[in-house]
C-alpha cells in the first residue's frame, strides 16, 4: 500500500506538473499549490504511519489528538512561508490556502479510496468530495484569512498565526471525532460542520475581497 | 462517590458549559453576520467563545466515546489555549495604546495586574509538582496558565485602570472583569482535575457557563457606548 500512495501521487500529479508550462502566471499559481498539497498529504501520510506504528494510541485516540495537528501544520507551513516571504497580496493568499486544501483533500480522497475499493459506494463519493475534502480546504483557508488579516499587524503575527492554527485543529478534530461516532445524528452534524464553515467563509471572504478591489482602485486614482 | 458517577457529572457539566459558550457564540455570530457589527474587538471575542464552543464539543464527544476524558494531551487543552489567545490579542497592542497612553497613566496600573501572572503561575507550578494526573496533562496545565496569565494582565490592568477622556477603559470594564473571571474559572476546573478533585470542578463549571453567556452582550453593550 505504501508504494501505491506513490503511485498515485504520480499519476495525479504528473500531468498537472506538465500543465505548469502552457497555462498563464494565474493559473500556474493555483497549480502549483494544488501539487504542494498533494505533497504535504503524501508526506504527512508517511509521518502519521509511522507515529501510529510507534506509538500505542488507539485508532479514534490517533485521529482525534495526533493527525489534525500533524496535517494542520504540515499544511500551514505553504501558506505561512509564501505570506512571509513572496506575497503580501490577500488575493494570492486566499487562493493559495484553498488550493493547498483542495490539493491535499484530492489526494487524501484517492488514497483512502484505493484502500477502500471493495466497500465504496456513491455516498462514500459525496461524503468524501463534499464533506472531508471540503473540510481540509476549510481549515487551510481560515489559516490563511487569518494569516492574510494579520500581515499588517506584525506585533501579533506569530502568535496570530498560531491561534488561528490552534482554531483550525480544534476544528478538524471535532469533525473527526463526529464522523467517527456511533450515532447518525452525531455522523450527519460532523459532515455538515464543513459546509456550514464553507458557507460562513464564503461569505466572508466574498464580502471582503470586492472592499479591497474598491480600496486598491482609490489608491490608484 | 463511584467512578461512574464522576463521569456522569464531568458529562452534564461539559453539556452544560457546550449548550451556554454555544448561546455566547450564537450571540456573537449574530451580532456579526446579522447586525454587521464591524468592531475587531468583537471579532476576537466571538472567535474565543467558538473556540471554547470547539473545546466543549470535543470533550463532550470525547466522554461520551471514551467513558471519560484520556489522562493524557488532548485537543480540547488546544481549545482553552485558543480561547485565552484570542482574549489576549482583544486587549494587547492597540487597544492597550488607547486605553494607556504610556504618559499619563501611573506607573503603579501597570505593576498590580502582575498579581494575575504570579497567581496563576503558582497554581500551575505546584500542579507541576504535586498533581496527581499525568505528566503531559501538567504540561498543558502548566502552558493554558501562562496564556492565561497574559490574557489576565491585561484584563485586570484596563479593569483598573482610570479612564482617559475618550472614555474606553470605563465602556469594557464589565467585559474585562467577565473574562478575567473566565480565565480564573477555566484554570480552577483545569487545576482541580490536575489535583484529583474531580467532582468539586462543577461548581467552577456552573460560574464558567454563566459567564460564557454572559461574555458577549456585555461586550456589545461596551462597545456601543464607546462608539457613541
Amino acid at each position: 500500500m505504501d508504494t501505491m500512495s506513490y503511485i498515485i501521487f504520480i499519476c495525479t500529479a504528473a500531468p498537472l506538473l506538465l500543465m505548469l508550462i502552457p497555462v498563464e502566471k494565474h493559473s500556474r499559481k493555483v497549480i502549483v499549490f494544488m501539487l504542494i498539497g498533494m505533497y504535504c498529504c503524501l508526506f504527512i501520510s508517511e509521518v502519521n504511519g509511522l507515529l501510529l506504528h510507534r506509538s500505542d494510541f488507539d485508532i479514534l485516540y490517533f485521529t482525534t489528538n495526533i493527525t489534525p495537528i500533524t496535517e494542520e501544520i504540515v499544511k500551514a507551513l505553504p501558506v505561512l512561508l509564501y505570506a512571509i516571504f513572496f506575497s503580501d497580496n490577500r488575493k494570492d493568499l486566499l487562493t493559495a490556502s484553498f488550493s493547498v486544501g483542495v490539493g491535499f483533500a484530492m489526494l487524501e480522497n484517492l488514497l483512502i479510496l484505493t484502500q477502500n475499493f471493495k466497500t465504496v459506494d456513491l455516498w462514500f463519493a459525496v461524503m468524501r468530495g463534499f464533506c472531508s475534502g471540503l473540510m481540509h480546504s476549510i481549515c487551510t483557508v481560515m489559516i490563511g484569512y487569518f494569516i492574510v488579516f494579520l500581515k499588517k499587524r506584525r506585533k501579533v503575527f506569530v502568535s496570530g498565526t498560531i491561534t488561528s492554527l490552534i482554531f483550525a485543529i480544534v476544528f478538524h478534530s471535532v469533525f473527526n471525532l463526529l464522523v467517527q461516532a456511533d450515532s447518525v445524528v452525531a455522523k450527519d452534524v460532523g459532515l455538515l460542520m464543513p459546509l456550514l464553515a464553507y458557507h460562513l467563509v464564503i461569505v466572508r471572504v466574498y464580502r471582503y475581497l470586492p472592499s479591497l478591489k474598491k480600496r486598491a482602485k482609490k489608491k490608484n486614482a | 462517590m463511584s467512578a461512574d458517577l464522576a463521569v456522569k457529572l464531568q458529562l452534564y457539566g461539559n453539556i452544560y458549559l457546550l449548550l451556554m459558550s454555544g448561546f455566547g457564540m450564537f450571540l456573537g455570530l449574530f451580532a456579526v453576520f446579522a447586525r454587521k457589527r464591524k468592531a475587531i474587538y468583537l471579532y476576537f471575542t466571538v472567535l474565543a467563545l467558538i473556540s471554547s464552543f470547539l473545546s466543549r464539543l470535543f470533550y463532550t464527544l470525547m466522554i461520551a466515546f471514551y467513558g471519560g476524558l484520556p489522562d493524557i494531551f488532548n485537543i480540547g487543552f488546544l481549545g482553552y489555549a485558543a480561547t485565552f489567545l484570542f482574549f489576549f490579542f482583544a486587549n494587547y497592542g492597540q487597544m492597550d495604546l488607547l486605553i494607556d497612553d504610556r504618559r499619563s497613566i501611573r506607573p503603579i496600573y501597570r505593576i498590580v495586574p502582575l498579581v494575575i501572572p504570579v497567581v496563576e503561575l503558582t497554581a500551575a507550578l505546584l500542579g507541576m509538582i504535586y498533581g496527581v494526573v499525568s505528566f503531559s496533562v501538567r504540561v498543558c496545565y502548566l502552558v493554558i496558565s501562562l496564556i492565561s496569565a497574559l490574557a489576565g494582565y491585561y484584563h485586570l490592568k484596563h479593569l483598573i485602570i482610570p479612564d482617559l477622556d475618550d472614555g474606553f477603559a470605563k465602556a469594557l470594564r464589565s467585559y474585562n472583569a467577565i473574562a478575567m473571571l473566565i480565565g480564573f474559572f477555566s484554570l480552577t476546573e483545569i487545576g482541580l482535575s490536575v489535583f484529583g478533585h474531580n467532582t468539586v470542578i462543577i461548581f467552577a463549571q456552573f460560574f464558567l457557563g454563566l459567564l460564557y453567556a454572559a461574555v458577549f452582550p456585555v461586550l456589545d453593550k461596551g462597545v456601543k457606548k464607546w462608539i457613541r
